[in-house]
């Protein structure tokens, strides 16, 4: 990329909009009593995290990496005017009204991995681990491991693994050398679940720079004979990967071919991958991958979802805010493994979930083996 | 807001004054020139593995990615009027002249790995079974680095074969993350050229790597320590890591993965390092390995710091000053060349540390 288009990005992006620089405050200090009936639901979000403990407790963790895991629990509410695919904030971090917003009431911390891995065992079998992307703070990788949990309604424990992210566009490069630096966690916390008797299966949804992160991850649990997590791995989920596209084929090959695809979820129109993309010398990233069907020869299925709306301007998590999808994607989370729904059947429910919300809605799929184009044509 | 420090980097990037733009220029001359055998001081055979894409001009090998991993051999000759430290190159466009400049002679691009090995393996023997292989670094082209892994190899009078390791650099400055990427996808072949290396008759494997390819060496480091051949067979010489372009944190977990080395590692760096600094800045103001200030904590991950911010460097950015310095690199190649058994020499090593204390 050439240097005068560096200052242009740069410029552009302290410019827009996009881009507000939050407090990062998490813990509502004192939320407003409201009746149980103007709740939808509280979810526990168990927490991993390479971050430093932040100096405001309100914050809990900030944007430093520390040299040690830390554990947590953070109880969120979900207001019931919640819609599916948002995520509902106070504008200025913790005014705390459970009735209008996402609130998060309560945090444990743990004092050490065993503690933690009890306390996850506990709620049941299944754990989905979710990876944020890039320029996300401790707060914004709450809410969102929320809103997964809470919208795709998961029939298990969500665990956020929480990377050192700056949590500003600017940082680009060193949000890079965070998730680099959290790989062995990430590691030691996948091994450190799959070693309880108790836990079954473990997902992972993995978004944006989160996927580097993911990837390295089953990439080195590959090198060290351990792919699958002792036959706990469950769906892999990469969401909008922030890779570039040579990278991800060379960590698929080292990977080798996944028992069950991972399901790689990309859109034309990513407008952050154009970002990133721009920044790497115009080569493409995998979200922005046209091929399709050169990535599902690497043993992935690939959900093209160019022509489906999504909540952000960026276009770069349909696949949590796009009410549609993430109901599919839940349903598919909850269906078992050797239960795939028929082509017939995934697009009566896609034109079922699209007609209800007055949306149009078409999702190009990519498997090893077939493509298959879902829902209503425009 | 914008970050200041950012678009001042930027400036300066768009402004150039700073960086040499090393666009890659022309390997292979347009005439050989036949000169006496007197008037150069040296022809090396450089053995180079490379995850660049072949070309068919004289630039040999491109800046972009290839899928698979490529081999050749350059021969390149050293002129007489050669300074320690220097690398004499002819302007671009301008007719070789070997008597002043080094020259690249010839190139054998090898068909496939068993052609390549069977040279290689030829070689090792001839030259009492040792490999020094080079990892260059960001910006830098084909042709660059097949220079400098010539100058390093003369100037540390390096007795065994020479191998250069050359990924995908964009060879421009404002190639910094296309770089980063390129040197991420370049590591399992990184590590399938040291494996190589250990089945080519080598009885010892010396690693040297500069800048942004010490990421790739300790990414290919780590790979072997997951897969429990950390030094590949026993045969790991040294592994010098020259300026590296790491953040200190990704440095630091890849230390602890890999654990503490049999031998240790040497980390050359330098305070005043100004492209590390520059990359710094990029990275958030985080410092990179390569100019961070406090040794001792790196020391204790097995690392042997050597401390150059004394010594000049050649180039203004103080990032090269491994191999430019004709001292140290003169020194490097004592350390490489009498250490030659397993036994540890303390005298060179501790000459080398004595060096870094600007003494």
């Amino acid at each position: 990329m050439r240097p005068r288009l560096l200052i242009v990005v740069l410029l552009a992006l302290s410019a827009s909009g996009c881009i507000s620089e939050r407090n990062h405050e998490l813990l509502a200090v004192n939320p407003t009593a409201v009746p149980a009936s103007s709740v939808a639901a509280r979810h526990d979000i168990f927490v991993a995290t390479t971050r430093q403990k932040a100096q405001d407790r309100t914050v809990v963790f900030d944007r430093e990496r520390s040299d040690q895991l830390a554990f947590a629990k953070v109880g969120v509410t979900v207001p019931r005017n919640h819609e599916i695919g948002k995520i509902e904030r106070a504008k200025d971090g913790n005014a705390g009204n459970p009735a209008t917003d996402f609130t998060a009431t309560d945090l444990t911390i743990y004092k050490s991995g065993d503690a933690f891995t009890t306390a996850v065992a506990d709620e049941g079998q299944r754990v989905l681990v979710f990876v944020h992307g890039y320029n996300t703070g401790f707060d914004d990788g709450i809410y969102r491991a929320t809103q997964l949990a809470h919208d795709t309604k998961y029939p298990g424990t969500t665990v956020l693994f929480s990377w050192a992210s700056g949590a500003k566009t600017r940082d680009y490069v060193y949000d890079k050398d965070s998730s680099t630096a959290a790989r062995d966690d990430l590691e030691a916390t996948l091994v450190m679940l799959a070693r309880s008797r108790r836990i079954k299966s473990i997902d992972i949804i993995a978004h944006s720079m989160g996927n580097w992160l993911a990837m390295e991850v089953l990439r080195q649990l590959a090198i060290g004979g351990n792919r699958d997590l002792g036959g706990k791995l469950g769906y892999v989920v990469l969401a909008s990967p922030d890779i570039d596209v040579d990278i991800f084929k060379k960590q698929m090959i080292r990977y080798g071919k996944p028992d069950l695809p991972f399901v790689v979820i990309l859109s034309d129109d990513d407008r952050a991958l154009r970002f990133s993309s721009l920044i790497a010398g115009k080569k493409a990233r995998v979200g922005d991958e046209a091929s399709a069907g050169e990535l599902a020869a690497l043993g992935v299925t690939v959900v093209d979802l160019s022509a489906i709306q999504s909540g952000d301007r960026l276009n770069h998590a349909k696949f949590a805010d796009n009410p549609v999808l993430v109901q599919l994607l839940g349903e598919r989370l909850r269906l078992p493994e050797s239960l795939e729904p028929t082509p017939q059947q995934a697009n009566e429910r896609v034109n079922e979930l699209a007609g209800g919300l007055g949306q149009a809605a078409e999702i190009i799929i990519t498997t090893p083996l077939k493509i298959l184009t879902l829902g209503a044509v425009r | 807001m914008l970050n200041p420090k950012l678009l001042i980097l930027a400036l300066a990037l768009l402004a150039g004054g700073c960086m040499t733009n090393d666009n890659a220029t022309d390997l292979i001359g347009t005439a050989a020139v036949a000169v006496p055998a007197t008037d150069i001081s040296g022809n090396h055979s450089i053995f180079v593995a490379t995850t660049r894409e072949a070309s068919s001009d004289a630039k040999v090998f491109t800046n972009s990615r290839s899928s698979k991993l490529n081999f050749a051999r350059v021969n390149v000759t050293v002129p007489k009027a050669h300074k320690v430290g220097r690398i004499e190159r002819k302007k671009p466009g301008k007719a070789d002249d070997p008597l002043k400049f080094f020259t690249a002679t010839d190139v054998v691009a090898y068909e496939a790995q068993p052609q390549f090995s069977s040279a290689l393996s030829a070689d090792i023997a001839a030259r009492g079974g040792r490999v020094m292989i080079f990892i260059h670094g960001y910006n830098t082209s084909f042709d660059s680095a097949v220079y400098r892994a010539t100058q390093i190899a003369h100037d540390s009078g390096y007795p065994g074969t020479p191998v250069l390791f050359s990924w995908a650099s964009g060879g421009s400055t404002k190639d910094y993350v296309y770089d980063r990427e390129s040197a991420s996808v370049a590591r399992d072949q990184l590590e399938v050229t040291l494996r190589l290396l250990a089945q080519s008759g080598a009885r010892r494997i010396d690693i040297i790597a500069h800048s942004m390819g010490t990421w790739v060496t300790m990414e290919a480091l780590r790979q072997l320590a997951l897969a429990g051949d950390r030094n590949l067979g026993g045969k790991l010489g040294d592994v010098v890591l020259a300026s590296p372009d790491i953040d200190v944190d990704v440095f630091r977990s890849q230390m602890r993965r890999y654990g503490k080395p049999d031998r240790p590692f040497f980390l050359m760096l330098s305070a005043d390092d100004r492209a590390l600094k520059l990359s710094g800045i990029l990275a958030g103001n985080k410092p990179r390995v390569g100019d961070y200030a406090n040794a001792a904590d790196l020391a204790d991950l097995g690392v042997v710091v050597v401390d150059l911010s004394h010594e000049k460097g050649a180039d203004s950015l103080n990032h090269t000053k491994f191999a430019d310095n004709p001292a140290l690199v003169r020194l490097l190649g004592q350390r490489l060349r009498e250490d030659d058994g397993f036994a540890s020499d303390r005298e060179v090593t501790d000459r080398i540390k004595l060096l870094g204390q600007g003494s």
